[in-house]
């Protein structure tokens, strides 16, 4: 019964998305964020956004692709020649990088697509080397050769409220808010949306202090966050509309009675985060033009706002026709064709929608680092987003995000870890966290069973060093916890009765160090000398490959699996292991 | 002619080395249908191993040259082939059951892990093979400045060898025909009374063993090498498996053999041709030979259609 | 439960190794950052970078420091790669570092060195040579490097008049350095008369160069300059002779390096001539003898390519301004290096000063050549450049 229940979907609250959506646009102004660790959070940020983008090819469709970077690079390729060559600005090339990325996918891949899943995958690894050693040999004189392309244009954007871009802005919001409130009566969309653009405008309009539009743009945003959550709550109409007014008025009072300083903090960053440039004119038009500068955060909330949209955009792709068409094609392709399912075609939209992403993902690079060059579109890139997609859950949307964590932001971090680092400060209590969190999420409510095990790893990871004082025991440390965690795993497979074991093998492993610590101390910490994590990085992350795959076949966040119908689950006379339980076909 | 005479023969060598690292994709793939990613970064670690064993333990022994690198090999391929059997115990054979893209991201991640560790032992610098290593070998002139050195028809040798070697021993022994057995259907080899997982373990031996064995010969005939050459060459010799159909034998012979000719001649009559850098978008050929191939026989040039199992 | 789980780990996993490892930002030693590939396929130098500078930073620390100060040096790995530059530069710009040292190849010096100028950091590259680097009008950027112009030239003026080469044939390995050099030099070559019968690109990923070779052959050139790295170099040489091939190779500067020999044995690499700023035993200044000769004791075996010294050379010539200036303030720093500094006796020659641009005046290559033992040393004859070089300079 619980195992069929499974099988169906249920509604789902918004709230886990929102909190991080909140914690998201909180993040660059927490303190441990630097310059370095913003710049990196744009970085991921474009990763996850590429995640996103392989996943409708590889998560949802079911197909292989190791040639991801090449589209990846020609939206980049395509936006730099753009805007060096032809002087767009930068984030106009989007439309141009889709087609062109799009484009490129269908021709390449429509001879291709009846090939077997491996032969596929060659294939694909070829097209990315192709495009690489094209680039790399100046291809039609326009790629810059091996130097790649210099100097590509920073985002432009022009000043909204001196220009007739009010009325997108308001068709923006209109959409937005009529995107989430499809249940909801007529009033509360046209209402809602009329508070919201009334909001946006009411401050810079109304106080005629022309750097408050950044007040007001928070002030929308905050507005439809509310709006979604009320929604998802289901609190009535009345509730909601008193909400969005309230915020509204909140922000005016807010902005009236600190009017002085936030004014002038804005007026500040925008001088920090932007160049604003003269006015020019075009056909009759004044246009304010407003370029980034280098600074990481007004490139942060570009690319959260296209995480945002590509999240929003993929989650009603799954949902669609079109995303059960390639549910079909992934678990049965015979069936699905029996079922008048045209696949090849099915597929070839996937790679479409796919690689056209991963183009606008290379506009925000090529806007970001203002650099394109071969080496950042290599078979290595390919292997990182496929990674992250099949790392995080192949067809999860929450894996892609922990995917990225793992495959870009980590191995950064990793840049300043000493293996000592895990013993000071904060580090043991995170760890312990981490250890704790991820027993209870794996272990299916054995609560208890999940606290001990945990408990064993944490002490295979904390003893030596702290017994014996021996910072090079540290190394010893961590190799232990690893070894166990992976002991643990496979004890668990077997028998049920692991316990014992792991207490006597934490116990051996105590002794053993208690005995030989001494002598055992400096050989080691000769060797740790010379040790840096830099130099093992990526070592270290194959190694992290490796073992997710085994601890979790089916990737860190799996998909959940989605039926037409609860099904009953035959029930196996003999325990099968966990992988092959998540691999049970509906 | 005389340049295309010699041009074959640079291709037929380059070919050979092609060949016996892409028997151990083949093999690999035919019994457990998995690319493995982490086999050219194995066949590195033979030219690495190499490497260490010649210049350390076997340095006193190089007036003997042809016995040291016998050795040397010898050794080499039990390392490699015992470090093969190891990554499948750990990184494969816990996710037999698991789908096709796991073995896929835990395959590339023991890549990593080796290239890093490679990289590390190397210091990251070019390594030299002792100098004159079996330079003493006859040659063989076959007309005007065209020939063969001792090496080249050492290495050739070497190379037919083992394709032969290895494709009697799949088709005629018992072990050879439990090989097959399983690359057919574990289940029902499994009924049969075959040990798959002895039978995996054996492939995952010898198809390492191969790439060690192509490593030190790699490392004797050209001299030098870095720890890319895994990467680079392994991708290499992976198309040549899939060109001539994977999981099949003489094909990943074929497979190699034209890689490395056709490579050759494209880098030889490219710019006659009106293909200017030719040497620099041989690669680029190579791949949209592949496909071509691929997309005219979809399972490569002597690969058997295989139905779809429903 | 399991989602507040997830949510926990999540922000265990983000927040936690964030938090860890604050950095101090205001600290007594100065701080001096070297960005480089210390892994990818560049390791090698970036790594040789590290060995030379840090040698010269425990120099200084053991004679008191700098202004009373200590050294301290930031190492940032880029591997070579644009991107990763970009995001350590931003690292470096966090940790406070005075000045950087880096990257290696122009493509991952590119982002970088536009984020140090906006942050105003003196920021010299031992390595990059590409042209457009010094064409932003940056203040603060500088290379002890020369351009790729200047070395085409004199290799070209080697082949012609020293060789008496009439028809030259130029390879490469489509690396961004590599490539412009063999462009330069054919610019040249056809200036001056020479006839350029081959013009070609290996690929540095390879192992077997003989098809390449062959057609080398086949062109019956008088000399053919590579300009690519030793490694390659190296390949090239041994099967040059294994192929029986009778080829004059001339090299560029980075197969300036004794592993060439070694990877294409001596037989094989006698007779190789090679273009390249003079190497340190070879000049007369003590401090270049000195530090070699310190090198070697350090590490065993000395700077094997010229790029370590550039690197050493980049340091010294920040630590020298710092001295005369007795400031830390790039500002400063850069405006010595501009205005006042001339004939500093550099690792690599003389250094005659720097032009408003920041590249490097003058020019000092010379022509080696590989003996019978297998040793790079000075050609006697050398190539006269005077009148040219006024020449290319108008």
């Amino acid at each position: 019964m619980d195992q069929a229940l499974k099988y169906v979907r249920r509604p789902s609250s918004h709230l886990w998305e929102i909190g991080l959506l909140a914690l998201a646009l909180a993040l660059p102004y927490m303190s441990f964020m630097d310059r370095s660790r913003t710049s990196l959070a744009v970085f991921a940020g474009i990763y996850v956004m590429l995640g996103l983008s392989l996943n409708v090819i590889v998560g949802y469709a079911g197909l292989f692709q190791l040639g991801h970077a090449a589209f990846f690079g020609l939206g980049a390729y395509t936006a730099a020649i753009l805007s060096i060559d032809y002087g767009i600005t930068i984030l106009a090339t989007i439309p141009i990088a889709i087609l062109v990325a799009g484009g490129a996918a269908v021709l390449v891949t429509k001879p291709i697509l009846h090939l077997r899943g491996d032969y596929l995958c060659i294939v694909t690894i070829a097209f990315g080397e192709i495009f690489r050693i094209a680039v790399t040999n100046n291809v039609f004189g326009i790629t810059g050769g091996s130097n790649g392309l210099f100097g590509a244009g920073r985002p432009e954007f022009p000043l909204p409220w001196l220009e007739p871009v009010p009325a997108i802005m308001l068709a923006i919001i209109l959409a937005l808010h009529l995107l989430g409130t499809r249940k909801s009566g007529p009033v509360l969309q046209w209402g809602g949306a009329a508070v919201i653009a009334t909001a946006y405008y009411l401050l810079p309009l109304g106080l005629d202090r022309k750097p408050l539009f950044v007040v007001s743009m928070a002030m929308g945003a905050v507005a439809v966050i509310a709006g979604a959550v009320l929604r998802s709550n289901r609190a009535s109409a009345r509730v909601q509309m008193i909400v969005l007014v309230g915020i509204v008025l909140a922000f005016a009072l807010g902005t009236v009675l600190g009017a002085e300083t936030i004014t002038g903090e804005i007026a500040y960053s925008m001088d920090e985060y932007f160049n604003v440039d003269d006015p020019t004119t075009i056909l009759g038009v004044e246009f304010t033009p407003v370029a980034f500068k280098r600074d990481a955060r007004p490139y942060y909330y570009l690319v959260l706002g296209f995480i945002v949209l590509t999240v929003v955009g993929m989650r009603r792709l799954q949902n669609s026709r079109l995303g059960r068409a390639w549910l079909y094609v992934r678990e049965d392709q015979l069936a699905a064709e029996a079922m008048g399912i045209d696949t090849t075609q099915i597929k070839l939209i996937a790679f479409a929608i796919g690689s056209a992403w991963a183009g606008v993902a290379g506009v925000l690079y090529a806007s970001r680092f203002t650099v394109v060059a071969p080496e950042s579109f290599n078979f290595l890139q390919s292997v990182i987003m496929f990674s992250i997609v099949v790392l995080g859950g192949s067809g999860s949307i929450p894996g892609v995000l922990v995917g990225t964590l793992g495959m870009v932001v980590l191995p950064e971090l990793l840049r300043d870890a000493a293996p000592t680092f895990m013993y000071e400060g904060a580090g043991p209590v995170v760890i312990l966290a981490l250890i704790l969190g991820f027993y209870l999420y794996h272990a299916q409510d054995r609560l208890p069973a999940a606290v001990l095990e945990s408990a064993a790893i944490a002490a295979a990871f904390f003893l030596p060093p702290l017994l014996l004082g021996e910072p090079a025991l540290y190394v010893v440390g961590i190799l232990m916890a690893l070894v166990m965690l992976i002991a643990i795993a496979r004890l668990r497979r077997r028998t049920a009765r692991y316990l014992p074991w792991v207490a006597g093998a934490l116990a051996v492993y105590t002794i053993v160090l208690l005995a030989a610590g001494g002598s055992l101390g400096p050989d080691l910490s000769d060797g740790v000398s010379g040790f840096r994590i830099m130099d093992w990085r990526d070592g270290l992350m194959g190694v992290a490959m490796v073992l997710m795959m085994m601890l979790r076949p089916a990737g860190l966040i799996p998909e959940r699996r989605r039926g037409i119908a609860p099904v009953t689950v035959e029930q196996p006379s003999e325990p099968i292991p966990t992988a092959a339980r998540q691999q049970t076909t509906v | 002619m005389e340049t295309f005479l010699q041009q074959l023969i640079n291709g037929l060598t380059i070919g050979g080395f092609y060949a016996v690292v892409a028997l151990g994709y083949t093999m690999v793939y035919g019994v457990l249908k998995l690319i493995n990613f982490a086999h050219g970064d194995m066949f590195m670690w033979g030219t690495l191993a190499g490497w260490g064993l010649l210049t350390t333990v076997f340095a006193g022994l190089l007036d003997l040259d042809l016995i040291a690198v016998l050795i040397v090999a010898i050794v080499v391929m039990a390392f490699i082939g015992l470090l093969g059997m190891t990554i499948e115990r750990v990184a494969y054979r816990p996710l037999r059951s698991a789908g096709r893209l796991s073995p896929i991201i835990s395959a590339l991640g023991a890549a990593f892990a080796l290239q890093a560790v490679a990289r590390n032992v190397s210091e990251a610098r070019w390594r030299t093979y002792p100098e004159g290593l079996l330079k003493e070998m006859p040659d063989l002139h076959l007309s005007g400045t065209v020939g063969l050195s001792g090496l080249q028809i050492l290495m050739l040798g070497v190379c037919a060898a083992v394709m032969i070697g290895l494709y009697l021993f799949v088709q005629r022994t018992r072990i050879g025909t439990a090989m097959r057995a399983v690359s057919l259907d574990h289940n029902v080899s499994r009924l049969m009374g075959i040990n798959v997982d002895r039978i995996i373990s054996l492939v995952f031996f010898i198809g390492p063993a191969l790439g060690g064995l192509a490593g030190v010969m790699i490392g004797t005939y050209y001299g030098s090498f870095n720890f890319t050459l895994g990467w680079v060459f392994g991708l290499k010799a992976f198309i040549a498996a899939i060109l001539g159909g994977i999981g099949n034998i003489p094909g990943a012979v074929l497979g190699g053999f034209i890689l490395g000719i056709s490579e050759t001649m494209v880098v030889a009559y490219g710019p006659d041709l009106g293909l200017v850098d030719a040497s620099a978008w041989k690669d680029a050929i190579a791949y949209v030979l592949l496909i071509a191939i691929l997309i005219t026989r979809p399972t490569g040039i002597l690969g058997e259609t295989v139905a779809e199992k429903v | 439960m399991k989602r507040i789980l997830a949510v926990t780990i999540l922000l265990a996993l983000v927040l936690g190794p964030l938090s860890l490892s604050a950095r101090a930002q205001e600290g007594d030693p100065i701080l001096i950052g070297l960005q480089g590939p210390m892994t990818g396929d560049f390791a090698y130098e970036g790594q040789g970078f590290e060995q030379a500078i840090s040698l010269l930073v425990d120099q200084i620390n053991a004679e008191g420091g700098l202004l009373g100060r200590p050294v301290e040096l930031v190492i940032e790995d880029d591997a070579g790669d644009p991107t990763q530059s970009a995001l350590v530069a931003d690292r470096l710009v966090d940790a406070g570092v005075v000045a950087v040292i880096g990257a290696y190849n122009s493509t991952a010096t590119e982002p970088a060195s536009e984020i140090y100028n906006e942050e105003g950091i003196l920021h010299i590259t031992p390595s990059s040579t590409a042209t457009r680097l010094t064409e932003k009008g940056f203040e603060q950027f500088f290379r002890v490097c020369f351009l790729d112009d200047r070395q085409a030239l004199f290799a070209v003026m080697a082949m012609a008049d020293v060789l008496g080469a009439q028809k030259v044939g130029v390879l490469h390995d489509n690396s961004t350095y590599a490539q412009g050099l063999a462009e330069w030099t054919r610019t040249y070559a056809e200036e001056a008369g020479l006839e350029v019968a081959y013009f070609d690109a290996i690929n540095p990923d390879d192992q077997d160069f003989t098809p390449t070779l062959t057609n080398i052959g086949q062109a019956d050139l008088d000399a053919i300059y590579f300009t690519g790295y030793h490694a390659q170099g190296g390949l090239l040489l041994r099967q040059t002779a294994e192929l029986g091939l009778d080829i004059q190779w001339v090299m560029g500067n980075a197969s300036n390096n004794p592993e060439m020999v070694e990877i294409a044995g001596v037989d094989a690499a006698a007779g190789t001539f090679i273009t390249t700023e003079p190497l340190p035993q070879d000049l007369e200044y003590p401090e270049a003898v000195e530090f070699v000769e310190a090198f070697t004791e350090a590490y065993g075996e000395p700077p094997a390519s010229v790029w370590w010294l550039l690197a050493a050379e980049a340091f010294n010539v920040i630590v020298h301004a710092i001295e005369e200036t007795e400031s830390t303030d790039p500002e400063v720093l850069a405006a010595y290096l501009h205005e006042d500094f001339a004939d500093y006796p550099g690792l690599s020659g003389p250094i005659i000063g720097f032009d408003e641009k920041g590249d490097r005046l003058g020019t000092i290559h010379a022509l080696y050549e590989i003996d019978e033992e297998g040793v790079i040393t000075y050609y006697p004859e050398q190539p006269q450049p005077e009148a040219e070089e006024a020449e290319a300079d108008a």
